[in-house]
């Protein structure tokens, strides 16, 4: 638990002249979750499309520093960018099926990469069950991802990314577009996936912040304001801002 | 007044009369937004009914040959000779479908890519320089095209292309021709894709744009590269599109006139061959519509090629509709 699995280091992003992340330097333990927390506009999904390597999808981003995976740097010059999404998955917070079935895409990561062809048929089932959502599925595989409930097409998404076997789980508001019973569902999910990965979790929702995270970090206009375990920030937090932030009284 | 107004609107379902709330500026929303409504419906309709009363009008005017001949006579024989009273459309129609074969094969395959490229790889700065010459390409008259065609095209064929073809494939009928003037289906071919290429790149590029970024950020995501996730992803979401984009090209190419009969050779026979003249329907009644006159059933005989042609592009257009639909159903 204790094992250091990302480490953000002078971390800065730009879009054109708006200075949008401003020298973050963070440590993720390996295990366990990870909770980012903050007002909006203040910066967390661009910090979560930053250790993923999506951020380079928008136009214009730019980003300077380091973030070490085990030790190395994914920006480094010549990193295979398709390696390091692999080994860090994204859970966006709406959730997009791909014009496929629901097999087709739990199956779609494998396949890309050209694993297991054989036992495609048991990954598929494997992830399906770590999502909690095979037996709702399980006679219906074949049919369009398109027709899930957005709860399920959440799920779905979750048992996609699982089946390429991340190491850590980038979440962002996964929870943001369910009713309480479905996001209930996927917080029980997380929360049993945070023994064998590195789960982040963005959330509006301090209680659920509360309820998941083993560690916090508290983000203010493109700052980084303060980390630490869960028992800590939520109990006795250092910096005034973060204090009023979990009093209510700003953001 | 009010009375009548009630009548008129449906009175059915907005009891408005009897609800003394219901002020002056009420009604005169609901007018206004009737009347909208029921012009727009008029103009729609009337656009609607153009196409049975242009269909109309031709079968009318060519009744006389079809009233004299055979169907399948005017379909499927070869005899093109006014003077003698035979007319057989299957060289014309021959010539367009072979024509407009040579154009999509050349068009389809490097439009597309180019629209991938465009709405996929390209940086900003590459779409605002490209796009603007694009759309220029689709507003330059056919004739130009036609003209670019006799200067440049025709020569290309018949000094470059044919030698050099019939050299290492003659052996195939395909390639196989007398006729070495480069005035022919390639040719026309050629043009035509040229002039296809805008549309079908600004129509399948809108339609790949259309797709959610959330669903390629969702690919790359998985670790997928750049070419897989378009490939998996975003033409599968797009396919209905793509076809429609090349069904639109498709109905360009079958119709287009000026630019093809400049430099197809303009000769009533059935192709064998790329490097073979042919004559495609709107050529024909381009060319001969209002000449020779005087000779019986001429004038109905060209009123019915053009009956023919519109045919060809309705059951073309209705079964690529329903190709997108069966499509966007398995979606
Ligand atoms: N694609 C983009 N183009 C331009 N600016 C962007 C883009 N994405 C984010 N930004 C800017 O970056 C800043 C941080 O945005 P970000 O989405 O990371 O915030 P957030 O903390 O996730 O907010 P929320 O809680 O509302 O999701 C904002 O000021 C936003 O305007
Ligand atoms: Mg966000």
């Amino acid at each position: 638990m204790e094992a250091t699995q990302i480490r953000i280091q002078d971390l800065n992003v730009w879009y054109g002249s708006q200075h949008i992340l401003r020298n973050i330097n963070a440590a993720i333990p390996a295990r366990g979750i990870t909770a980012i927390i903050g007002p909006s506009g203040c910066g967390k999904t661009t910090l979560l499309r930053s250790i993923n390597r999506l951020l380079e999808e928008t136009e214009g981003m730019r980003v300077s520093g380091q973030v070490l995976l085990g030790g190395v740097d994914i920006y480094r010059p010549g990193a295979d960018v398709t390696a390091v999404r692999t080994r860090i998955g994204l859970l966006a917070p709406k959730p997009f099926p791909l014009p496929m079935s629901i097999y087709e895409n739990v199956a779609y990561g494998p396949r890309i990469h050209g694993w297991h062809s054989g036992h495609l048929y048991e990954i598929v089932q494997r992830n399906l069950e770590a999502a909690g959502l095979w037996d709702e599925v399980k006679d219906r595989l074949r049919t369009p991802a398109s027709r899930l409930s957005t709860g399920q097409q959440q799920r779905l998404c979750l048992a996609r990314a699982l089946a390429v076997e991340p190491q850590v789980l980038l979440c962002d508001e996964p929870t943001s577009a369910l009713d309480p019973i479905s996001a209930q569902g996927v917080e029980s999910q997380l929360q049993r996936l945070k023994q064998d990965h590195t789960v982040v979790v963005v959330t509006h929702i301090l209680r659920q912040a509360r309820r998941l995270a083993d560690n916090v970090m508290f983000m203010w206009l493109g700052e980084l304001v303060e980390e630490g375990t869960a028992v800590q920030l939520f109990t006795s937090p250092n910096d005034p801002r973060t204090k009023a932030y979990l009093a209510g009284s700003i953001g | 007044m009010r009375r009548i107004a009630a009548k008129l609107f449906n009175p059915k379902s907005d009891r408005a009369g009897s609800d003394p709330r219901r002020s002056r500026r009420w009604w005169k929303r609901v007018a206004l937004d009737k009347s909208a409504h029921y012009t727009m419906r008029l103009l729609t309709m009337a656009t609607v009914g153009l196409v049975p009363l242009i269909a109309g009008a031709l079968l009318w005017r060519a009744w006389p040959i079809l009233a004299t001949h055979r169907l399948t006579s005017l379909l499927f024989s070869q005899a093109w000779h006014p003077l003698r009273g035979e007319f057989g459309f299957l060289p014309f129609i021959m010539g367009t479908l072979w024509v407009t074969t040579v154009a999509m094969l050349l068009a389809v395959p490097p439009s597309l890519l180019t629209a991938i490229y465009l709405a996929e790889y390209a940086p900003v700065r590459v779409q605002r320089l490209a796009n603007p010459v694009i759309d220029l390409l689709a507003g330059i008259p056919s004739v130009v095209y036609g003209v670019w065609g006799v200067l440049v095209i025709v020569p290309l064929v018949g000094n470059q292309i044919l030698p050099f073809v019939s050299r290492h494939l003659g052996a195939l009928a395909l390639f196989r021709t007398d006729n070495p003037t480069g005035f022919g289906v390639l040719a026309g071919g050629a043009v035509l894709a040229v002039m296809i290429f805008p549309l079908i790149i600004a129509v399948a590029q809108d339609l790949i744009r259309a797709v959610p970024q959330g669903l390629r950020e969702a690919s790359l995501s998985l670790g997928a590269t750049r070419w897989q996730t378009v490939k998996h992803v975003v033409l599968r979401r797009a396919r209905a599109g793509v076809v429609a984009a090349v069904v639109l090209g498709c109905s360009r190419a079958l119709g287009e006139t000026m630019a093809v009969l400049m430099v197809v050779g303009n000769v009533p026979q059935i192709p064998r061959s790329i490097f073979d003249a042919a004559y495609p329907l709107p050529a024909l009644i381009a060319n001969n519509y209002g000449e020779m006159m005087s000779v019986p059933l001429y004038d109905a005989a060209l009123l019915g090629s053009a009956l023919v042609l519109l045919l060809v592009v309705l059951g073309f257009n209705v079964a690529s509709r329903l190709a997108v639909m069966r499509l966007v159903g398995t979606n």
